[in-house]
């Protein structure tokens, strides 16, 4: 948690030409603000890229990593439930960002383009997983659960036997919650609640209208709260 | 807006996260909150069953992810960066500067060497002619043991399947055929039957 540097976030007006078309307006105007510090340190990196500086844009785009990676890599794993896998998923998305950055415009915070860049490589990992369960029966050595991929990790686990087990099993029940939701209800879940983005956010990132992500967003809870045997 | 004078759930849902995200919250279901006793219960048990749920889910990723593996992605991702940034290796090709004429006499053999493979064939024509495989078979038993081990046919090996070389009698096919029978008698495992069903059958073929 310490290497967790806050991101300001910076949201265009709603009536900014540059805010994309999500057919919602939000409750309060919102005045333009000045560019948060990852956003600004994208666009220097993109001037570096284009002017040719490529050891100087490749420095700096560690402190850009250095922000969002544990976001990035809760959100992925979240998504991917394989400690592994997320780390990929994580590390293509930075090197997405990175040979891409040309194309990033400042209208939206750097966090929702690398966001929306995240979970779409997230999504196709669960696509081609489920592709792969589909046709390959895994083999009795292969297990892939959480506790493998913690190994796997190397990450510290509880000392208490007793205490390990509970949380293994307390975090699976709300996994297998998260994952009975409908996948739009469990994007907009996570990102609201996993990756700290406002439903206006979500809107931007996955494209879906803000007050139907506001509606997912509460479906999802309720959902939740059904599931894990949360009062309603 | 209210329904029975209180706060419904995804209105209090939306103050949670108005909360949690900074954004504006409408001063209306503000000031409601702070003043209705039975919505603020109802918030704050909404509040501890979400922050459970992500206070759970931050553990579990940042007990996966530590401090150390985030350094350690942190330099994958800039290795993997440096590779992008570096040009592919191009392997050059033969220079096509070069002349017809100085590419012509450089590739050309000389006569002499087509000479040489000529004169080469027609001495091991002539050599295995006299020598053929007939002559080295009726070599004396004195020769030399690899000479040997080259000219002796090497025993061939066991058949597998013995099979009778004279003509197959009546008896043969009886046993043969109810062989075939009990084998289709027996019964026969599922995973085989699609085989069977498109296997023509010798009770067909009688």
């Amino acid at each position: 948690m310490s290497d967790v540097q806050p991101v300001r976030r910076n949201k265009p007006a709603p009536d900014s030409p540059e805010a994309p078309s999500t057919g919602a307006r939000a409750r309060t105007s919102v005045p333009p603000a000045a560019p948060s510090a990852d956003t600004q340190l994208a666009i220097e990196i993109r001037s570096l890229v284009d002017s040719g500086a490529m050891d100087e844009a490749r420095e700096r785009f560690g402190e850009l990593v250095a922000m969002h990676q544990r976001r990035a890599l809760r959100i992925a794993y979240q998504y991917l439930r394989d400690a592994a896998e997320a780390d990929e998923a994580v590390q293509d998305a930075f090197v997405k960002v990175f040979t891409h950055i040309g194309s990033y415009r400042e209208a939206w915070p750097f966090e929702v383009w690398f966001t929306r860049i995240l979970i779409n490589g997230c999504l196709d990992r669960r696509k081609a997983r489920a592709r792969r369960d589909r046709w390959f029966v895994p083999s009795s050595d292969q297990d892939s659960g959480p506790e493998t991929a913690r190994e796997t990790v190397g990450g510290s686990a509880p000392a208490d036997p007793e205490a390990r087990l509970l949380a293994r099993e307390r975090r699976d029940t709300l996994a297998a919650a998260i994952d009975r939701l409908d996948g739009r209800q469990r994007t907009v879940f996570m990102l609201c609640h996993y990756g700290d983005a406002s439903p206006r956010d979500v809107s931007a990132m996955t494209g879906i209208n803000e007050s139907t992500v506001r509606v997912h967003l509460f479906r999802a809870v309720r959902k939740l709260r059904g599931f894990l045997g949360g009062t309603s | 807006m209210f329904r029975s004078g209180h706060l419904k759930d995804d209105q209090l849902l939306e103050c949670y996260y108005a909360g949690r995200t900074g954004e504006a919250l409408d001063p209306r279901l503000a000031d409601h909150l702070s003043t209705c006793m039975e919505c603020n219960e109802q918030f704050d048990t909404i509040t501890t069953f979400l922050d459970d749920i992500r206070t759970d889910a931050e553990e579990e990723a940042d007990a996966l992810f530590t401090a150390e593996h985030l350094r350690t992605q942190r330099e994958h991702i800039l290795d993997r960066l440096d590779q992008v940034q570096r040009p592919a290796r191009v392997i050059s090709f033969p220079r096509r500067d070069a002349t017809p004429a100085q590419r012509s006499g450089g590739r050309v053999p000389p006569r002499w060497l087509a000479a040489a493979a000529a004169a080469g064939l027609f001495i091991g024509v002539a050599v295995g002619g006299y020598f053929g495989p007939e002559r080295l078979l009726r070599a004396p038993g004195g020769s030399s043991p690899s000479r040997q081990m080259v000219v002796q046919p090497r025993p061939s090996p066991k058949p597998a399947v013995l099979v009778n070389s004279t003509q197959p009698t009546a008896s043969d096919d009886d046993a043969f055929l109810m062989d075939l029978e009990l084998a289709l008698a027996r019964p026969q495992p599922r995973e085989l039957q699609a085989f069977d069903a498109m296997t023509p059958h010798v009770r067909d073929l009688r």
